[in-house]
């Protein structure tokens, strides 16, 4: 060791150093050579594959206009804007619209839907009141049976980066955006070959004499670089590496690819944790319209953008985005790509973005109960990245004006039925689900009373007791059975029941009073307890776990006697399910969010069609039906009748839980089933039943909404008989001096202890018999 | 600006990297802007084929508030058209004289359509011209035409959406999905329609007829 120390001591330097710096440079150059391979192939095969993580895109149902559909003027001047139409004086290019009396026109955008292109085209429509009254449009302005118009985009499943973008083709990129980046980013942009040393010595004067950077040096290739590999640090090699990769860029790619890229690449805004890159997309953003329909002022605006997204964001610092936008249409006169008189045109506009209090804060804060229904759904097909990744469109059924309306109310209707909360206590929470009554499609959602507002989805999530809102089952299977008819007398008086190794179960009225013998319809009305476990033990607790399967229901149910009062655990979307086949006459349709996927570019992908399957039979569900709207009419929901004169007859059932810790109520219109519940997220009782309180906020959101009323007539086996109005349970006690009229089964009449129909003529029976009392 | 002090090693640097890159100069440049649709990771699983029970017995009801079609008069035996529609069959244009539906770039050739049923023609009714269902019901012919089912039972539960007790509709959605072959979702809208049907005793024969046909085949 020492020894070879030494020797290399006494070796003179003048013999070893120009050796050593030959090798040197040899390795030096085949190391620099090896990088810049590297370089250049990663810059290839980056460039070459670029492909953007795009954000699913989720829309709203569509507006259809046809005669007779319900819009009013005000209803499609909101939707118009939420699609950010421009109000002007005259409708020439798509996406503009008029409104003069009670008559809008409109030149609409066109859309590509799963079913197919709605173009874009012009469209008069008149109003009388809430309905459309006349639709006319196109070149001739002839009548139109139907006009589709663009969704609301309600939603993006975002990749993690957080990058949001519109990719678009150099093509659909106006000629004059184009103009101005090159104008002010980087003008000898066709010329250089991905660096300009020109362009560095020309802005250098350029910033000397300003006395500030107003020029920058690094060409569009540059920057390009620079966002996509925006998280490396800039040091030296970075520098270096960051031109290399520039020259190799400009060598191996068309000028057009690289400002393509550039286009869509480019970071110009950021909303929350959203980030807005690309000029399509920014167009969206800042003021609510595509790129095409922007003008020459606008354009440069956003041209004057990547130099400083946030600084010059014309939302919050208009003036200074002004300024630039000025700059930049007067670097743009310099060069010759505009005339003089565009510049004063342009110069001068005023400034008019979308304003972050508008229409964009609501699309921010979203319909976030909905959403998280619509990723569960496409869970089932899909894998969370295809949707962060994919760019998918996905179309759902949300109806964006009665999402809001039903909004509208909610809040304030919760707070008029919440008890005082006491100190440290959580506030009345509350979860609505509203379907069509027909489809099963779920047109609104709130997962809490603020719906606006992220956080624990009761809607979907909390699953809890459903008290009396099970009694539909245990009553239709009654029904079906054949064995009960509306007048079945039912023994409201004490039970007790042991299940075997239990404690002895003896369950009580709500009002703990007995109301003896009573008629089956009037126990369902009245939501008598012991006489629905009276009826249930009759048919047997298998038959009513086998109907709510049936229903819908996707879970088996305990078979233990409290079932029948709702010892049955349900999230209020599977409540909606249930009460969905009922309102649909016995036919369950899966309640869907999601109607349809296509790719980005619109071809189809997956449609999720209605399905429907019949259940139970038409003429059970009509008499199960009369003592459902007799909730309404007599029952424990007549406090509401008032308020919904205009609506009635409807069906419905309240349902309170043990200690009153969870307050529902579920009915239905022709049109719409709509479930509400209200509860504690701690379980701690709210003071409130099924009448008390979630009929009151159903009422307030369906008066809202204005509910169709239930209009449902009888299958060929129903006729109508006389009763006795007190119920009885021998002939000898039958008392036909007062009578009520009820549905039947023609094979299922009452029996002869309550049958008030002898008493009548041979004519009355006839007459009975066609007399439809709804 | 910061960069000025390197462009001497980077004007060597380019000299080195012409050298570097020319072996590739043959590879042709590729359009990155095109390539984002390359890629499909979608996994698409079609959830169709629900299973269910045997035909309930079914019964008619009076027939609810219908907003169309107006029926002109009763449908007799020469209202029924072939299911196969002629090959001349004309394009479905609105009233502004563009096409309706026009074809996609991208979509696949249209198979031709299975006909699984040569002697079962479609029951057609007439309709009220210019009406919403009407048009939409134009469009499901057209979309038939084509083969086209899935995007003929899209349009179907369109006009369902405006009309949502109409027993046409529901029959004619019945059709589609029998055509498609889905014979139980076939029987479950046949039900659907003849609880719609009311005292329209030709639909409900004709309603009648399809759900034993898809009862039969899918047995």
């Amino acid at each position: 060791m020492s020894t070879t120390r030494q020797s290399r001591k006494t070796q003179p330097k003048t013999r070893w150093w120009p050796k050593l710096m030959r090798r040197l440079f040899l390795w030096g150059t085949v190391v620099v050579a090896l990088w810049c391979v590297w370089i250049d192939y990663q810059i290839r095969s980056d460039f070459k594959s670029l492909q953007w993580a795009l954000p699913a895109r989720v829309y709203a149902r569509p507006v259809e206009l046809y005669v007779g559909a319900e819009q009013s003027v005000t209803q499609l001047t909101d939707y118009l804007q939420r699609l950010g139409y421009a109000r002007s004086a005259r409708v020439s290019n798509p996406g503009e619209y008029m409104v003069e009396g009670s008559r809008i026109m409109m030149r609409t955008r066109g859309f590509d839907f799963w079913d197919g292109e709605e173009p874009s085209t012009y469209v008069e429509v008149d109003f009388s009141g809430n309905s459309v009254r006349a639709l006319r449009g196109g070149q001739m302005n002839r009548e139109l049976a139907i006009v589709r118009m663009d969704p609301i985009e309600i939603g993006q499943i975002n990749p993690e980066t957080g990058e949001d973008r519109v990719p678009v083709p150099l093509e659909e990129i106006p000629q004059a955006l184009k103009d101005a980046v090159i104008a002010v980013e980087d003008q000898r942009f066709y010329d250089h070959f991905g660096v300009d040393p020109i362009g560095i010595a020309r802005a250098m004067v350029a910033n000397v004499r300003a006395g500030e950077i107003v020029q920058g040096g690094s060409t569009l290739t540059q920057q390009l670089i620079k966002n996509l590999y925006l998280n490396r640090d800039q040091t030296l090699r970075r520098k270096i590496e960051e031109a290399l990769m520039a020259l190799s860029l400009d060598f191996h790619f068309s000028k057009d690819d690289i400002l393509a890229a550039y286009m869509n690449e480019i970071f110009l805004g950021q909303q929350g944790n959203r980030a807005i890159h690309g000029f399509a997309l920014a167009s969206e953003f800042y003021f609510g319209r595509p790129l095409s329909e922007l003008d020459l002022d606008e354009l440069a605006l956003l041209a004057g953008l990547p130099r400083g997204a946030s600084y010059y964001n014309p939302q919050r610092n208009p003036e200074r985005a002004t300024i630039r936008r000025n700059v930049v249409l007067a670097r743009m006169l310099d060069l010759g790509y505009i005339t003089k008189a565009q510049y004063d045109v342009a110069s001068t506009a005023r400034l008019e973005v979308v304003t972050p209090s508008s229409s964009q804060q609501r699309s921010t804060r979203g319909y976030p109960a909905f959403m998280e229904l619509v990723f569960r759904d496409l869970s089932r097909d899909y894998d969370a990245n295809a949707l962060r990744t994919e760019g998918l469109r996905i179309f759902t059924t949300l109806d964006v004006a009665m999402q809001n309306s039903m909004e509208s109310v909610l809040a304030n209707s919760v707070a008029s039925v919440e008890r005082p909360v006491p100190e440290g206590g959580t506030p009345l929470e509350a979860a609505v689900v509203i379907t069509d009554a027909s489809t099963g499609e779920v047109r609104a959602l709130a997962g809490g009373r603020r719906s606006g507002f992220a956080g624990f989805n009761r809607a979907l999530n909390a699953v809890r007791p459903i008290g009396s809102l099970v009694k539909p089952a245990v009553y239709l299977a009654a029904l079906e059975s054949r064995q009960f008819t509306l007048a079945s007398v039912l023994a409201d008086s004490p039970i007790e029941l042991t299940i075997q190794g239990g404690e002895p179960w003896a369950p009580r009225n709500y009002d703990d009073k007995m109301y003896g013998d009573v008629y089956l319809y009037d126990a369902l009305e009245r939501s008598m307890n012991l006489a629905t476990v009276d009826l249930g033990m009759q048919v047997g607790l298998d038959k009513v776990d086998e109907m709510l399967t049936r229903l819908g229901h996707p879970r088996s149910v305990p078979e233990y006697p409290s079932m029948l009062l709702g010892a049955v655990d349900m999230a209020p979307v599977e409540v909606a399910q249930l009460y969905q086949t009922l309102a649909a006459n016995g036919f369950r349709s899966p309640l869907r969010a999601v109607e349809a996927v296509t790719s980005g570019d619109g071809s189809p992908l997956e449609r999720y069609g209605i399905a429907t399957e019949q259940v139970a039979d038409p003429a059970s569900i009509f008499l199960l039906e009369y003592a459902m709207q007799g909730v309404f009419e007599r029952g424990t929901a007549r406090t509401s009748a008032g308020r919904l004169v205009r609506n009635l007859p409807l069906a419905g059932k309240t349902g309170t839980t043990n200690d009153m810790r969870d307050s529902w109520f579920a009915g239905y219109g022709n049109d719409l089933v709509g479930v509400v519940w209200l509860g504690h997220d701690d379980n701690r009782d709210t003071g409130l039943t099924g009448a008390t309180g979630a009929l009151r906020v159903w009422t307030d959101i369906m008066t809202e909404l204005d509910i169709q009323p239930r209009r449902n007539p009888p299958p060929q086996e129903i006729t109508w008989q006389r009763v006795a109005l007190q119920a009885s349970r021998s002939p000898e006690s039958r008392d036909c001096r007062t009578t009520q009229s009820l549905p039947f089964r023609t094979d299922g009449l009452p029996d002869i202890a309550v049958d008030c129909e002898d008493n009548g003529s041979v004519f009355d029976r006839f007459f009975d018999r066609f007399r439809d009392r709804r | 600006m910061q960069l000025h002090g390197q462009r001497l090693v980077l004007t060597l640097a380019l000299v080195t990297l012409n050298a570097c890159s020319a072996n590739y100069m043959s590879r042709g440049i590729p359009a990155p802007i095109e390539s984002r649709d390359g890629s499909s990771t979608v996994t698409t699983t079609p959830r169709m084929g629900r299973v269910m029970p045997g035909p309930a017995p079914t019964t008619s009801q009076e027939p609810a508030a219908r907003t169309f079609p107006a029926q002109t008069g009763v449908p007799g035996i020469d209202d029924v058209t072939p299911a196969t529609p002629p090959a001349t069959y004309p394009p479905v244009t609105s009233s502004t004289g563009q096409p309706v539906y026009s074809p996609r770039d991208s979509a696949p050739p249209a198979p031709v359509p299975q006909d699984t049923r040569p002697s079962n023609p479609v029951y057609t009714q007439p309709q009220e011209a210019g009406t919403p269902a009407s048009a939409l019901l134009a469009s499901v012919d057209a979309a038939i035409a084509e083969g086209e089912l899935e995007r003929a039972a899209a349009l179907a539960e369109r006009a369902l959406r405006i009309s949502p007790r109409d027993a046409y509709l529901w029959y004619r959605l019945a059709d589609i999905r029998y055509q498609q072959q889905r014979y139980t979702d076939a029987a479950g809208f046949a039900q659907r329609a003849l609880s719609f049907a009311g005292s329209d005793r030709e639909l409900t024969r004709e309603i009648n007829a399809l759900l034993g046909r898809s009862n039969d085949a899918a047995r």
